[in-house]
Parts: structure tokens; sequence; C-alpha cells
């Protein structure tokens, strides 16, 4: 699992890639409450290169979900692999967020 | 070694109503209306094709299960609901000589696990045998308060069969008959613990009420080791995965993960189980489906890395039996 970050338009983008499962769903958790602890309120999750997604990282996601929503924060997502766009829709959490095909998309809407 | 179903039901006894039976018959009813159904054959065939919700219901009873050796050995697991009919069925052998003596392990004492037990009838048959297992300390105190005058007529100390009960702690095993126990505590509140049952190398688990708080390598792993190269999970999968990150802290978990540990646990089997009363058996059908998709995009995925065999999900339901 490999993971960076950038700011665009005040919004903190993470790029995740390679595979979130129960062996790297802590690195990916740790990094984003963090994130989150610093302030950071608007988070888009770019997921171009993200293989695989277990229910860890369904967690993860729900999690950081709540959290910045406490904080009236706001989660997107963009570029999903057809992988884990499936995935959100078999647990039916594709409506639970918002999902963008774009980076450029997903900015104008935060 | 063979498991028997008698109640999958979590939380409450939910038994199928009139409405729902008859929602049932009219689309099934709907689905026969080109079909030839004159000979027994057809009859058959056009069943086969049906959905589980249309041929099955889950059924109404709080968990209990009947695990049965090769050797004939019994061994049962929680005295829900369901286990007023295993009674029944116990009382046409010897149970109904008094001459049975019937190991009982509970997981815990929340009512939907131990209600069934004032109705069970081998209870009030003199020469009798129970030996009631669990891992917490308090197991005669819940039964005896479930049996308090205020609350049912006959109380514990008046019952024919003579009671005994035993606490279990992790890394012992029990030895009944054929069949090897050994337990695990789960997260629930109040604890609950789970069982592997082994007949030589094959080994079932029946985990119910239990929540993954967190669901990384290093948290799942004392789980994942109990439940290693299991030929049956038993899986408490109360909630819906989107439902169940609105209930954290309730004490249970989805099937979605179940499917995941089964991955890295080496399972053969995912048997659903504790069911959640609000959900029908065509929402149970829905989450059967969704969960075999789930696995299907996990294995395609994971190809081979974790696990060396395939896994089948089965949804619990009264009356299911798998041989193992």
């Amino acid at each position: 699992m490999e993971i960076s970050a950038l700011k665009e338009n005040g919004v903190w983008i993470v790029q995740l890639s390679g595979k979130l499962d129960s062996f790297t769903s802590k690195q990916v958790e740790d990094f984003l409450l963090a994130g989150i602890a610093a302030g950071r309120e608007k988070v888009l999750i770019e997921a171009g290169q993200l293989e695989y997604v277990s229910s860890a990282g369904l967690r993860i996601f729900y999690l950081v979900a709540q959290r910045l929503e406490e904080r009236h924060g706001k989660m997107a997502f963009c570029a999903l692999t057809p992988h884990v766009r499936r995935v959100f829709e078999i647990v039916d959490m594709a409506s639970e967020f918002a999902i963008h095909t774009t980076r450029a998309e997903a900015l104008k809407e935060f | 070694m063979k498991i028997r179903f008698w109640g999958v039901q979590g939380s409450t006894p939910n038994p199928l109503a009139s409405a729902q039976f008859h929602a049932k018959l009219k689309a099934i009813l709907r689905r026969a209306h080109h079909c030839s159904l004159q000979t027994e054959e057809e009859i058959e065939a056009f069943l086969a094709e049906l959905p589980f919700a249309l041929t099955h219901t889950t059924g109404g009873n709080t968990t209990c299960f009947e695990i049965l050796s090769s050797g004939g050995a019994r061994v049962i697991v929680d005295m829900g609901t369901g286990a007023r009919k295993l009674g029944w069925e116990l009382m046409r052998g010897e149970a109904g000589e008094g001459k049975a003596t019937l190991p009982i392990l509970l997981t815990h004492c929340h009512w939907d696990h131990i209600m069934g037990f004032p109705f069970f009838m081998p209870l009030y048959v003199a020469g009798n045998k129970l030996q009631i297992y669990g891992g917490h300390s308090y197991l005669r105190e819940a039964l005896e308060r479930q049996m308090h005058p205020h609350s049912f007529p006959v109380q514990l100390e008046e019952v024919e069969a003579r009671v005994t009960f035993e606490q279990l702690f992790e890394d012992e095993e029990l030895a009944l008959g054929e069949l090897k126990v050994r337990c695990k505590r789960l997260q629930h509140p109040g604890g609950s613990y789970a069982y592997r049952i082994t007949e030589g190398d094959k080994s079932l688990v029946i985990a119910t009420d239990a929540e993954y708080k967190a669901l990384d390598a290093e948290a799942l792993r004392p789980f994942v080791e109990f439940y290693q190269n299991a030929e049956v999970l038993v899986f408490d999968a109360q909630y819906t995965l989107k439902d169940l990150f609105q209930k954290i802290d309730w004490g249970h978990s989805s099937s979605i993960i179940g499917v995941d540990i089964c991955l890295l646990a080496n399972v053969a089997k995912l048997v659903l189980t504790h069911h959640d009363p609000t959900y029908s058996d065509e929402m149970m059908t829905a989450i059967l489906g969704k969960t075999e998709a789930f696995k299907q995009e996990a294995m395609q995925q994971e190809q081979g890395q974790y696990r060396r065999r395939q896994l089948g999900i089965v949804m619990g339901y009264e009356g299911l039996e798998i041989e193992i």
C-alpha cells in the first residue's frame, strides 16, 4: 500500500495505491486520522490505483466520514477502479459517499 | 461430525406471520403462472429455481445448535427457543427414559441464548443429566434467575433432571466423547464465547455474538488463529455492513466481515447466523447474494495470496444440517 497526499484548493487529496486490506488498513487509518486531527476537514480519496478494498478498508472510510461529519467536514472519492466501485455497490455504500469520476469534478463540489 | 440448526434468530424470537406467508405464496403462484407443474419432477424443478426467501424461512427461533459426532456423541450449543423443539426430539430417545447425558455449551447468558432452557423437556425427566458448560462464572445464577417464581412456575432446584455447571477456560480442552472442545472469548457486551469443536482432523467453529471492532490483521489475529482451517464457521452476521457501522458496540458483526475472516483463516464454509429480527427472509436472500458477490470480488483480487481452498457461503436456517 502506498499513500501520498497533496493539497489543492484547500482540499486534502489522499492518493491510495495497492491493496487496502487487513494488512494495510492500520497504515491508512493512522494516516487519515492524523490528517483530520491536524485540521484537514475536506478530504478527497483518489483511488485510481487502489486495486482492492476489503471490509477493513470500508470500515476506515466510514470511520473517517464520521469523524469529518463531527467536525462539519466532508469526504469524497474520485477515480474509483471498477473493483472498488463494485465493492461499494455490493455493500450499498455507493450512495453513502460522494463519488466523482475525476479529481477536477470532485474539487468543484467541495 | 454433523451440525443441525434448531434456531438462528438473533436477539428475540421472530416467527413468520400469516401476512408474510401469504406474500410468499402469492409470489410463488405468480412465478408458476406459465409453468407446467403436472408431475412431481416438474414441481421439484420449479421449486429448485426459486430464491431462498420463497422456499425457506430462516425460522423464528433463537440460537440453538446440535452437534453429533460420527460415533453418536452429542453436544448442544445454546439454549435459545430452538431448544424447545430439540428437547421434544430428544424425548423420543434416551432422554424420554431418563437415561440421557446431555452436554450443553452456552456462548453466554443473554436472553436469546437461554430462554429455551425452561422449555427443554429432558430437564423434567428424572435420571437425565444436563451438563452446562460455559466461559462465564455465573451460568447457574443466570439460569436460576430466569426460572425465578416471578418469571416461571418451576424453579431450577425443582426440576427432575440432575443439572451441573462447569466454567470453561481458554487454552484448556474439554473432551466429550470423540468431540474435543476449546473456547475463545469474543467481543460482546458481557463477553461471549466461541467454541471450536473437533472430531479427528476436522473442526467446526461456532462464533456467534461477536463484534470485530478493529479489522486490521493484528486485531483479528487471535480470532483468525482460533478459526484457522475450520471446515465450518458459524458466524454472527446480524447486520448488513452499512447497518453495522451505525451500531458500534452493539456486539455483532456482518457477513461481509465474515468473508474476509474466512479468507484469512482458510475456512471452507461460512454459515450466516444470528439474523436480525427486523430483517425479512427477502432481505436475507439479498444479503446472501451480496455476500456471495463480495466473496467473488475478494477471491478474484486476492488471487490465492492467503488461502488454499474455495469458500462456500450458506444461509443459516432452522432445519439446516451440514455434514463435516
